[in-house]
């Protein structure tokens, strides 16, 4: 028990990122494991922020039932949107739930003292955030399977949710950083992050569509290839800036 | 030779180039109006400041 | 910094002049379209309000990076200049285009994909605008909103890539024709000199607004602090 609340420290953070290896890119990706480790390990215990997203996205699923047409025919144009939307709002949901713990427990002020360069920081909680975001993707797709006698389980879907989810996160995070420290907090963030998005909802819903209805492959690569682009730039424009979103 | 007589759409142009008028002056007198209440509280503030 | 320099009083008269040259040229000068009518006219000042609009947009982001580097609120304040005076002439684009395909595609919205990012720009100010709004520390609010102007010139440029792509390969009726209709009028030569003179005018225009928007800024800027000073 005591391992575990010393091990979310910021001090221990410190002690870990100083770490046995004394290569600076050593310490690097030791600081980005142990920031992402630290919101996993917690999330592990108490299992609030799955389980509220988990919920949310379930619910939001009955209501596209009754909000659509989901019988057999239309279902297959549709289960792309449905699936995204869901995957849009119940991540809303985390990022604005792990951004506000690192807030509300003084961590982000314990994790900025540590002498690690800040976009660490960023990438590990983009991929605490991602970890989170795909956990409950990939419990919703059974349950929508089930709910709707469609099989969601094939590769180029797998394939789609993930880099969909890469860039969803990547920005997220950053933007999340931000709408924490305004007065409106949770409000914010959506109107922040849906109008810049909207290529990776556009694109992962064109994509998985395509998918699902077995459309031939060069329909589905320029899809694929604007999400690999989007995730690329995003991954390093927030890295680049998250230090000015930040600093005190 | 479909069109024999161009179609009246010329109180859509009217409603457009109205909206371009309109909006423009309103900016145009907002940005007066704000740089006239600025003028003003800086003079105040001025005021306050030789106090 | 109250008494208005030359050159922007000459600029103001320049604008004032183009502007109305400009209007000349498209109610009276330029020809009327045969297969739309006088609507069509309404589209000389439609693109060129996206063109001021588009402006506008590049300022703001370029002026967000600009401030990153240097931490001078100057940029802020530039930036801020920037993304108001973008708002206001998107929106009107975005009006004028609604009025020009009512009549002519019978519908307010064709969910072209140039209208529709000129949308997504003005929610991209609108969040801008509240952003800025909930936060006190002058230093944090222009950090934040050049953040985010950046990460929305970034994005706004993709967005609009993947409708167009998503246009291409599912082709709405509507939507067709109008993207068709965007160059499909042939313009006449007198036509043509309308259309880039009013590209013209309104670049003068812009410059004219930024200017003065700017200097709005400062005396805002100059307050602010005069407040801060005094109420200590």
């Amino acid at each position: 028990m005591k391992k575990i609340i010393e091990d979310r420290s910021p001090l221990s953070l410190r002690e870990r990122a100083e770490g046995e290896g004394k290569t600076p890119s050593g310490n690097y990706l030791r600081a980005i494991g142990a920031v992402a480790w630290k919101d996993l390990a917690a999330e592990l215990r108490s299992k609030e922020l799955l389980s509220a997203m988990l919920v949310f996205a379930l619910l939001v699923i009955f209501i596209f039932n009754f909000a659509l047409e989901l019988d057999v025919k239309t279902r297959d144009s549709v289960t792309s949107g449905v699936l995204w939307v869901t995957f849009v709002f119940a991540g809303t949901l985390g990022l604005n739930r792990s951004m506000a713990i690192e807030k509300d427990r003084g961590c982000l002020d314990g994790l900025l003292l540590a002498p690690v360069d800040r976009s660490a920081i960023y990438f590990g909680k983009a991929i605490s955030n991602l970890a989170f975001m795909l956990i409950v993707e990939i419990i919703v797709l059974p349950v929508y399977s089930l709910l709707y006698n469609t099989n969601l389980f094939q590769p180029g879907l797998l394939l789609i949710i993930l880099l969909g989810s890469i860039g969803y996160t990547a920005v997220g995070t950053l933007l999340s950083a931000m709408s924490v420290q305004t007065r409106t907090r949770d409000v914010m963030l959506p109107i922040l992050l849906f109008p810049i998005i909207l290529p990776v909802v556009i694109a992962a819903i064109r994509a998985s569509g395509a998918y699902l209805q077995n459309m031939p492959f060069d329909q589905i690569l320029p899809w694929l290839n604007l999400l690999i682009v989007y995730d690329v730039i995003f991954i390093a424009v927030a890295f680049m800036v998250f230090d000015y979103v930040v600093e005190e | 030779m479909l069109f024999q007589n161009t179609i009246d759409t010329s109180s859509y142009m009217i409603a457009g180039y109205s909206i371009f008028f309109g909006v423009t002056i309103i900016y145009l007198f907002s940005l007066y109006t704000r740089w006239r209440n600025l003028l003003r509280d800086l003079e105040t503030l001025e005021e306050l400041e030789d106090k | 910094m109250k008494t208005k320099p030359s050159a922007l009083k000459a600029l103001d008269i320049a604008s004032l002049i183009l502007l109305a040259v400009a209007t000349y040229l498209a109610l009276v000068f330029a020809p009327t379209e045969r297969v739309m009518g006088d609507v069509q006219r309404v589209f000389y000042f439609h693109v060129a309000t996206a063109w001021v609009g588009l402006l506008g947009f590049v300022a703001a982001g370029v002026t967000g990076i600009i401030y990153l580097r240097t931490q001078d609120l100057k940029w802020d304040l530039v930036e801020q200049a920037a993304v108001e005076i973008s708002l206001v002439f998107f929106f009107i684009t975005i009006i004028l285009g609604s009025i020009w395909a009512r009549p002519i595609w019978n519908t307010w919205w064709t969910w072209d994909p140039r209208l529709t990012s000129a949308s997504i720009v003005e929610l991209i100010y609108l969040a801008y605008l509240m952003l800025r709004q909930g936060i006190e520390d002058p230093d944090r609010r222009a950090r934040f909103g050049a953040v985010y102007t950046l990460v929305g010139a970034i994005s706004v440029p993709i967005t609009f890539l993947s409708i167009r792509l998503f246009r291409t390969i599912h082709p709405v009726v509507i939507g067709n024709e109008s993207s068709a209709a965007e160059g499909g009028f042939a313009m006449t030569g007198d036509m043509k000199i309308a259309f880039f003179f009013a590209l013209f005018a309104f670049t003068i225009i812009f410059i004219d607004l930024f200017w003065n928007r700017i200097r709005l800024g400062h005396l805002q800027q100059k307050v602010e602090q005069l407040k801060l000073k005094v109420m200590d």
